[in-house]
């Protein structure tokens, strides 16, 4: 990959990492570290990286520089042991995505990781498996999981104008 | 209506039921005795008892369908199978099937829908800049095999030009000891011109001689007489016509090729007179009126390959460059004010490689 191809995938994924960071972690200077750290690593092996991969390179490399950030300093608990059930919600919102937010911290890292990358990325189950290390099945059962308690947040459609 | 073989049967039942009158009884037995064989399956028809219903209940359970909620954990599923588009054409067919009977797995269906997360476009990295790398002079971060080429790319373009370059210098170079010889050749003829313009003298005084009785001795130059076979000629005066028609012939040439010498030192503009730069600077000038594009025109294949120029060999080395490196480099000719081409230069974003004035 060139200079000029390594400057293109800044305009064109910077933003997608920084919204799938900071969407799982909820905090702005830590995601703008984890996005700087996400790019350095790509700048290093720019040379090795193929260009028509890199997107999948960045958010892989961003998700474990996040996992290894989350880890190293415990920004949040643990990181499964979630109880993906306790979060249900009956509350009234207006908006649907303010309720979506609010249930996105409901749900554990890894399923918010992967639901994340499911619905702003579009990838499949094998391809998050790639970026997160999990095998197929582990990511479909995330996803379900984490579109249950979502859906439970939600409540039931009298509550979402 | 009266009993017939079509609606006898009617008749039995109804009479073993107790639901005929008398009249219609007395004409049942009548029938019957005209019609023996139906006598017979009247005596067995009464043959027949009913036994009274027992009190066993059909479990009719099996053929109930369960409420939604102890099937919501199952439907669950695949409800959310079916926003995942996980199920096949037929599964979410038999799964949308049970919609209108239960209502909730509908409601369930579009709480699902609801839980499909959308990216924020007002979300964005405002430090893109600062992530972003320029591109160094010879500073590229690729590998350094591709790095050891691209620079023998340049140099091997650089050279390239240079060669070009003093090709035309010794082709400038040629054309101007060209001249120079046609300089010398020039004096030397004006020196010839000289004899001749002598000769003519000497030839005039044979005539004056001849016409006049004189007799001296007449001095014949050795280019003349080269021209002109003297001895043939007998008398004197047959000799000094000759002479003199010979003279003016040898004028004549001996003029064209003054004339002629004179257009080249016209040409040369007093190459003799010149020294051997202004000479080099008059065949640098010929020489670029004829070449309008060296690179193009004049450079035709010499090595490396039949097929290609220099020209094409040092474009497929800037775009090995520009590939390699993901620069856009370019050749760009220089030209004087009267439009010539002076030179060449390589010009990439961060460096200029120039051959020429």
């Amino acid at each position: 990959m060139t200079v000029n191809e390594y400057n293109s995938c800044v305009d064109e994924y910077a933003d997608s990492v920084y919204r799938f960071i900071l969407k799982n972690i909820q905090d702005k200077d830590r995601t703008k570290d984890i996005v700087q750290d996400t790019f350095e690593k790509l700048w290093i092996k720019v040379a090795e990286v193929d260009a028509s991969k890199v997107k999948s390179y960045l958010f892989t490399s961003a998700y474990h520089t996040m996992i290894d950030a989350i880890r190293k300093e415990k920004f949040k608990g643990d990181f499964e042991m979630v109880d993906e059930y306790k979060h249900v919600s009956h509350n009234t919102f207006s908006d649907l995505k303010k309720i979506l937010d609010m249930a996105l911290t409901k749900l554990s890292d890894i399923q918010r990781s992967v639901i994340l990358l499911r619905d702003y990325e579009g990838y499949s189950y094998d391809e998050i498996g790639e970026i997160t290390g999990l095998n197929e099945s582990q990511v479909k059962v995330y996803i379900y999981r984490a579109r249950l308690v979502l859906k439970e947040y939600i409540g039931n459609l009298d509550n979402v104008i | 209506m009266k009993i017939s073989r079509e609606n006898y049967e009617a008749y039995m039942i109804d009479y073993l039921d107790g639901k005929l009158d008398a009249v219609a009884v007395s004409e049942l037995l009548l029938f019957l005795e005209q019609h023996k064989d139906l006598k017979k399956e009247f005596d067995l028809l009464g043959t027949i008892t009913v036994k009274e219903a027992g009190t066993e209940v059909l479990d009719k359970s099996y053929l109930k369908k369960p409420v939604y909620d102890e099937v919501r954990g199952e439907f669950e599923t695949k409800l959310i199978a079916r926003f995942e588009g996980d199920l096949s054409v037929k599964e979410k067919y038999e799964l949308e099937k049970l919609f209108p009977v239960y209502p909730e797995l509908e409601t369930e269906a579009a709480l699902f829908e609801k839980t499909k997360l959308i990216s924020d476009p007002a979300i964005f990295y405002p430090y893109k800049s600062e992530l972003k790398k320029r591109v160094p002079v010879l500073q590229v971060n690729f590998s350094y095999v591709w790095r050891a080429a691209a620079v023998v790319a340049v140099f091997a373009l650089a050279g390239l030009l240079m060669r070009i370059t003093q090709q035309n210098e010794s082709k400038v170079n040629e054309v101007a000891i060209n001249l120079q010889e046609k300089a010398k050749v020039s004096k030397e003829n004006k020196h010839l011109f000289s004899s001749a313009t002598d000769n003519k003298v000497a030839a005039h005084k044979n005539l004056v001689e001849h016409k006049t009785g004189f007799s001296g001795k007449v001095k014949i130059h050795p280019a003349l007489k080269a021209q002109v076979p003297f001895e043939s000629i007998d008398t004197k005066g047959a000799q000094a016509i000759v002479l003199n028609n010979t003279l003016q012939l040898s004028t004549n040439i001996k003029m064209q090729k003054v004339n002629m010498l004179n257009s080249v030192a016209v040409q040369n503009n007093n190459t003799d007179q010149q020294d051997f730069k202004n000479v080099k600077q008059l065949a640098e000038e010929r020489l670029q009126a004829s070449i309008k594009d060296v690179l193009v025109e004049q450079n035709k294949p010499t090595s490396l390959h039949s097929h290609f120029s220099f020209s094409d060999i040092g474009l497929l080395a800037l775009k090995f460059y520009n590939k390699t490196t993901g620069d856009d480099a370019k050749v760009v000719k220089k030209y004087d004010n009267s439009g010539k081409i002076t030179g060449y230069s390589i010009v990439a974003d961060n460096f200029t490689f120039s051959t020429g004035k």
